[in-house]
Order: C-alpha cells, then sequence, then structure tokens
C-alpha cells in the first residue's frame, strides 16, 4: 500500500508485517527432531488447540521481549518440563500467536488459529473461535474448491 | 472465466451452504471478495429487512450500505447476542485452515468479528494463497499501539 508515514489500521494503530520461518503444521508434530534423539515434548495445559502436540513456548519468559528481538532468536526457549527444547525456529501457529500477543504493545496478531466456532461451541465457550468451518476458494478457471475437515473438494 | 467470476463463485457457494435463512446478525468482512458475498445474500431474495450486518472495517460498511443492507457497528451488539455466520477473506489459508489475515489493516476488528460469530467462513479469491505446499515464510500484521 502506498502511503505517506507509518501504515495504521482504522483505529489508528500501527500495523507491521512480520516474515517467520515454517510453521509447523499438526501432522508436522509426529515428526521427531533430527537431531535430538529424545521424543518430542508432551502438549502442555496452555496449548489451545486440540490437534497438534507440537512444543510449546514458556510464554512467561517473552513477556520483556521485542518482537524482532524474538524474530532475531526464534527458536522458543527450552519448556520448563525435562523434555527436549523444540526443533530450533519452528513453531506451530498457536503457539505463535500466544507468544507474540504477549509481547507488550502487541494488540493483535493477524494468525487466525485454535479453534473455529464449531469447536469453541463443543467445548462449551461463549464465543466463537477464531479459524473458520471452511474456506472457498475461487480458482483461475472459475472453478471453486471448499476445505473443510481436513479436504479440499472441487465443487463446479 | 475470470478473476471476478470465481470469486462470484466461492461467494454465491459459500453463502448457499452457510447463510442461514433466519439470520439475525451477520458478519461482512472487507476485500472484492466479500462484496460478492453482499450480492449473493440480496440474491437469496429473504427479508432483510430485519438482519443486521457487522463490518470489520470502514469499507465493509460502505459495501453493505451500497447493497441496501443495515449495517450495526460491533461495539452496538447486544452482549448475549453471537453472528449467526462472519464472511471474510484471508491473505493465506493453510492446510490445517490457520489463516493469515490483516493485510487489509482491519486485523483488530477483523479478528473480534469472527470471534463474535457462530461460524466464520472465509471466501477467498484467486490472491489468496490456498495452500503452501513448502510451508514458506508467512508475514502478518501486527498493530500496535501508537506511541
Amino acid at each position: 500500500m502506498d502511503k505517506a508515514g507509518p501504515l495504521k489500521t482504522d483505529q489508528a494503530n500501527f500495523i507491521i508485517d512480520a516474515p517467520f520461518p515454517t510453521l509447523l503444521l499438526p501432522q508436522d508434530s509426529t515428526v521427531p527432531n533430527p537431531t535430538s534423539t529424545t521424543p518430542p515434548p508432551a502438549p502442555t495445559p496452555q496449548t489451545p488447540t486440540p490437534t497438534t502436540t507440537a512444543p510449546d513456548a514458556t510464554p512467561a519468559t517473552h513477556v520483556q521481549t521485542s518482537l524482532y528481538d524474538m524474530l532475531a532468536s526464534p527458536s522458543p526457549p527450552p519448556s520448563s518440563a525435562p523434555s527436549s527444547p523444540p526443533p530450533p525456529g519452528r513453531w506451530d501457529p498457536a503457539t505463535l500467536a500466544r507468544a507474540i500477543k504477549l509481547i507488550e504493545g502487541v494488540l493483535s496478531v493477524g494468525l487466525f488459529v485454535g479453534e473455529n466456532g464449531d469447536e469453541a461451541a463443543a467445548a462449551g465457550k461463549k464465543s466463537g473461535g477464531q479459524k473458520p468451518v471452511a474456506a472457498y476458494f475461487g480458482m483461475a478457471d472459475g472453478g471453486v474448491v471448499v476445505r473443510s475437515g481436513g479436504v479440499d473438494r472441487r465443487v463446479e | 472465466m475470470d478473476v471476478e467470476t470465481a470469486k462470484r463463485n466461492a461467494a454465491r457457494l459459500a453463502v448457499r451452504d452457510h447463510f442461514p435463512p433466519s439470520a439475525a446478525y451477520i458478519g461482512i468482512g472487507s476485500g472484492t471478495t466479500i462484496v460478492y458475498v453482499l450480492e449473493a445474500i440480496v440474491a437469496l431474495d429473504h427479508d432483510t429487512s430485519r438482519m443486521r450486518f457487522v463490518p470489520t472495517g470502514y469499507h465493509s460498511r460502505q459495501n453493505i450500505i451500497k447493497c441496501g443492507l443495515t449495517p450495526i457497528a460491533f461495539d452496538s451488539l447486544p452482549d448475549d447476542v453471537l453472528l449467526d455466520v462472519a464472511f471474510d477473506g484471508a491473505d493465506e489459508v493453510d492446510e490445517d485452515l490457520n489463516c493469515i489475515k490483516g493485510g487489509g489493516a482491519c486485523l483488530y476488528q477483523e479478528k473480534l468479528v469472527a470471534m463474535r460469530a457462530r461460524r466464520f467462513v472465509c471466501v477467498a479469491g484467486t490472491s489468496t494463497r490456498p495452500h503452501i505446499p513448502t510451508r514458506t515464510s508467512l508475514a502478518f500484521p501486527i498493530p500496535r499501539h501508537a506511541g
């Protein structure tokens, strides 16, 4: 976007891009760190996404860390549990979103992760989830692909 | 077939599958694809006079009005009300439906609307990256308070 001065949102907040190394998907959690001989760490109670067992960071240790310091050293610190450290530079989306949200001054993070509305309702929560229940992609040939329940279906 | 047709088709199907006939409150995001969502809702020819559409930002509010529908500010929602559905786009969507959003600088309101809805449905045109087969780097916006 071409604009003089810093980019700001409708609510006059600054908005910045934060590039990041490849994020982990749920299927990645079963892939052991090839350099480690110990198994991946167990999920912690704070992990909001039920489908992932990716290693968690300890959020409290990031409170005073600036965003760019964190990005410069993307490896989450070892968790307090006696388990192997997570693979360097690899985060799962929910852990990353939570870690960034906790940085002082961050209002909102552009990662929509965790539960979708149906999952949140099933868990007895009052508000919906962040993730969509489905995504409809308009394709270049005019057709539509629907992604939901872990599969892509071509419709039309 | 062109990209606008693709967006229109995606929007039409998303509305067909996820717009409840008795919808009272509907979240509406910004972006060109969501304009087609509004058109598809109008094309259903339901009585929309009592429906209230919650925008995620300035442009989505204007689009709601242009389509002859009634906007309501997020802050004006009654406390116990959930949106029946929210339609919005995304910059990137991965295989697990994690989304990267915020390229249009409406991030904060977009997330509030998504979380206030019973269901969030993503409707994307060809500019959205639907696959990350090599899972390359992701960039995303992080609003910070000014000052």
